[in-house]
């Protein structure tokens, strides 16, 4: 009996060490696999434990800061609804999402004072590139529409404000039934329009088209275009509520003459057209905006129906969808001198003691025109300024900014709606553009409202990069 | 015992600091270190002559447990210390009670009956919890686990019946009885099986029935032959047929796709054994920290998927030390069995050091996915009273024999002299 007791006791422990190399597979071998399951919830429950960064504007606004809370720590929201879409409701939207790793420490901070102080490493902070009081300015100016505004600084690409409305108040969304009641609101207040949301562009587009036009040089860009008040492209007629007889390529841009520009188009062709669009990266996601984007939508300009659809693209019409982040960033390279470059909402990441741990700048996507081209542009953006009442307008600089800009104002079916979308584009100050801007009003009558907005907004903005 | 304490109040420290909790909270963890500290200072008071080394891995279990209990729930904990408390004094009386082990040879048969009876009734009045029926109640007392009492009063009856058979001149020895005990054993843990819908427990008793029978008889091959019927039978029973409803309906279908492919089914039948994994994946080498581990999400955290929490707090280095204080008791169990001057008694403490390293590398084996996963509480660690109460009994039995080898080690070391 006692050899068999010693087998016996043999093979449990060779069992215990089976178990302990099992364990070490698992453990070792088989964790980065396991930790990478999406049903994996340890990191988001161990992140209560410790302390997380804080959120912060560059002013030092602080958007989400730790506070303790039962069994951990909890975060306070300092204006919750201007910030709303930009911190997110919970650690997997808006800013809390994509950088958890970091605000949870689970990205490790890399400050050891700060690890030896506090039992679970703390969180590293997120200090973004928007102006807190240029973004409760623009949340405030959006209040009662809905719509979107984006601010730029033409320098080095970093967003200023980025607001969109309606929104909603992370502080009630604690409950997956209050989450379903903001998710299911037709005005969508969890959709951040400046880079989710797709709208007709209208006009805006046909800035585009002229600097399509520049850019290409040669007899379309010297040509005058004949304006009957109405011309056949293809199985479309375009119309011009006047006839505005014979225009430049400056003409039809301040007179908003729709048949010239598509004359100008379809003598620039599909395929140059795409291409420059490429080159702009116009119709691209914004991957590097950290927050969700979507594409921009463009008719097939080489099918059956390729010149009724370049027509649609050179006026932003029907089909043509793009996220105001687009057209920003189309205005943003014409200011920055032809260059394209993906604006960034998050400047820095900081160690809980205030080391500068990661530094963000804006990408850089080429070289979209030719620097006499994106100079030409903003010379006719400056003339534009002058005329008003039809979709070009005077935005009223105060006397010591200056400014220039663009609205149109776009109706799917003027006489099912009879109301369309807004668009306000500017840059200010008008001499050295610092700061470009772009405003989106849904569902208005007209474009007034939208220039007042865009041109106090654009006063403000322009006041403080001056 | 000072050491043991001494590393529970420590851990228990960090815990609270990381968990923010008041330092008070920090005595509860020092608890069972202290009473077990009580238990082997009574013993000494009555008798020295015992294992000095059995208490030690347990102090240190109970105190990690209440450790890990209390960053699950605190509520369980501080329940926990109040079972552990009622086990030390289960211990107490085990030990001046059982004067002799020996003595406990002529209760064997009652033992036997005493297991059978529990089984039964647990069978027939049984509740159901999570698809189990393991729970008795008795009315306006409280709910406990007949099987963890019937399992030590098994190995007793094997331990009696087996030495009987033992000591019977060679020639005496047939086959028929060493059939009958695998039959009845087999038998037993069928009844389990598909009566208490209990895969953990079936498994536990066919396993104490089948190495007792092949530590004290020659017969393997009959051993060999139960076991495979068995393991077979349990097969049978996860395909869909008349075994399957038999057996729970499912209930062991689950438990094995959970075991074989657990990401198949990763939401339902697999996420038991996955977020086990997932647990043991975040501990790394080192852990998390006592506290710091996440096992929310983790179903009975508390009780069958202890060592998974242990893992993810103490990473393979303290889950590696917690299996390594099993393997201690264990090694001192087979060591007393060794070392008895009796039949009886090396039986019953091979069988106790059995059950104690089955219980163990059931539920370890089940969370690292060696085995299919079972209901099978970790000894002094996993949350439950009977399981607490039963393994200290486990454990006063061990003291029993051991004050029994040391006291003829003691006469035989004074003869010498």
């Amino acid at each position: 009996m006692r050899a068999r007791i010693e087998a016996w006791a043999a093979a449990t422990l060779c069992f215990v060490g089976l178990a302990l190399v099992v364990q070490a597979y698992w453990q070792v071998i088989a964790a980065p696999s396991l930790t990478a399951l999406p049903w994996d919830t340890h990191k988001r429950l161990r992140a209560k434990l410790a302390r997380p960064g804080r959120v912060i504007t560059r002013d030092g606004v602080e958007i989400l800061a730790p506070v303790r809370a039962e069994g951990g720590w909890a975060y306070r929201y300092g204006a919750p609804e201007a910030f709303a879409h930009l911190t997110g409701y919970d650690e997997q939207t808006g800013l809390r999402g994509k950088f958890f790793d970091v605000l949870s420490g689970e990205a490790g901070c890399g400050d050891w004072r700060a690890w030896l102080m506090e039992p679970v490493p703390p969180g590293c902070d997120v200090v973004l590139t928007v102006d807190g009081r240029a973004q409760e300015a623009a949340a405030e100016a959006l209040k009662g529409y809905r719509g979107c505004v984006l601010a730029v600084r033409v320098g080095d690409g970093a967003v200023l404000a980025a607001a969109s409305a309606p929104t909603y108040n992370p502080l009630s969304m604690s409950t997956p039934e209050e989450v379903d009641v903001v998710a299911t609101d037709p005005h969508e207040p969890l959709l951040f329009r400046p880079t989710q949301k797709l709208y007709a562009p209208g006009w805006a587009m046909a800035w585009v088209t002229a600097a399509a036009t520049v850019e290409t040089g040669g007899e379309v860009a010297r040509r005058r275009w004949q304006c009957d008040g109405a011309w056949q492209c293809g199985r479309m007629t375009v119309r011009c509520p006047v006839a505005h007889g014979r225009v430049s390529l400056p003409d039809a841009l301040l007179r908003h003459c729709r048949v010239a520009m598509t004359q100008m188009s379809d003598a620039l062709g599909p395929q140059a057209f795409r291409n420059f669009l490429k080159a702009l990266h116009l119709l691209d996601q914004a991957s590097d905006m950290v927050l969700p984007s979507a594409a921009g939508r463009m008719p097939d300009l080489f099918d059956w129906r390729g010149r009724e659809n370049l027509a649609d693209a050179v006026l932003g019409e029907r089909f043509v969808r793009l996220t105001p982040l687009a057209v920003e960033r189309f205005f943003l390279t014409m200011a920055r001198g032809g260059e394209v470059v993906q604006p960034y909402l998050v400047a820095q990441v900081k160690s809980p003691s205030g080391h500068v741990l990661q530094v963000f700048q804006a990408k850089s996507l080429g070289r979209a025109v030719r620097q006499e081209t994106a100079a030409e542009i903003l010379e006719l953006m400056k003339a534009g300024g002058e005329i008003y009442k039809s979709a070009m307008v005077e935005l009223g600089w105060s006397q010591d900014l200056g400014g220039t800009g663009a609205a149109a104002w776009w109706v799917p079916d003027p006489e099912k709606h009879g109301l369309g979308t807004a668009w306000v584009v500017g840059m200010a100050p008008a001499p050295q553009p610092q700061i470009v801007l772009t405003l989106v009003l849904e569902d208005v009558p007209d474009e007034k409202m939208a220039v007042e907005l865009g041109m106090s907004l654009l006063n403000y903005l322009g006041r403080m990069a001056v | 015992m000072a050491l043991a304490g001494l590393i529970s109040g420590l851990a228990m420290t960090h815990a609270c600091l990381v968990m923010g909790l008041a330092p008070y909270h920090a005595s509860r963890a020092l608890a069972p270190p202290a009473f077990v500290l009580v238990v082997a200072l009574a013993l000494n008071y009555v008798s020295s002559r015992r294992d000095h080394t059995l208490l030690m891995p347990v102090a240190m279990l109970c105190g990690l447990s209440i450790v890990l209990l209390w960053r699950l729930d605190g509520f369980l904990a501080a329940k926990q210390v109040i079972w552990m408390a009622v086990g030390c004094l289960m211990l107490l009386a085990t030990c001046l009670l059982v004067d002799d082990v020996e003595n406990l040879r002529a209760a064997s048969s009652l033992a036997g009956v005493g297991a059978v009876l529990l089984l039964v009734v647990t069978m027939i009045w049984g509740e159901e919890r999570n698809g189990a029926r393991l729970w008795l109640g008795i009315p306006g007392l409280a709910v406990f686990q007949p099987v963890e009492l019937a399992k030590i009063l098994l190995v007793m009856f094997l331990a009696g019946l087996l030495a009987d058979y033992r000591e019977r001149p060679p020639r005496a020895r047939s086959a028929g009885p060493v059939l009958v005990i695998l039959a009845v054993g087999v038998g037993l843990a069928l009844a389990v099986l598909v009566a208490q819908r209990d895969l953990g427990a079936a498994a536990l008793l066919a396993g104490v029935v089948l190495v007792m029978t092949y530590l004290a008889t020659e017969a393997r091959g009959a051993v060999a032959a139960a076991g495979g019927i068995l393991v077979i039978v349990i097969l049978l029973a996860t395909q869909p047929g008349v075994l399957a409803n038999l057996a729970g309906g499912g209930v062991l279908e689950r438990r094995v796709v959970a075991w074989v492919d657990p990401w198949s089914d990763p939401q339902d039948a697999g996420w038991q054994a996955i977020q086990g994994l997932t647990c043991l994946a975040h501990g790394g080498v080192f852990g998390a920290g006592p506290g710091l581990g996440a096992p929310q999400d983790l179903p009975v955290a508390e009780s069958d998927m202890i060592y998974a929490v242990a893992a993810e707090d103490l990473g393979f280095a303290g889950s590696a030390a917690i299996l390594l204080l099993y393997a201690l008791m264990a090694w001192r169990g087979f060591q007393l069995a060794l070392s008895a001057r009796g039949t009886y008694s090396a039986l019953l403490a091979a069988g106790l050091s059995t059950l104690l390293c089955l219980q163990t590398l059931l539920i370890v084996g089940g969370i690292l996915r060696i085995l299919p996963l079972t209901g099978v509480t970790m000894p002094f660690l996993s949350y439950g009273g009977s399981s607490m109460v039963g393994n200290y009994i486990l454990v006063g039995l061990l003291l029993c024999v051991s004050r029994e080898v040391t006291w003829h080690n003691d006469r035989r070391g004074r003869l010498q002299a």
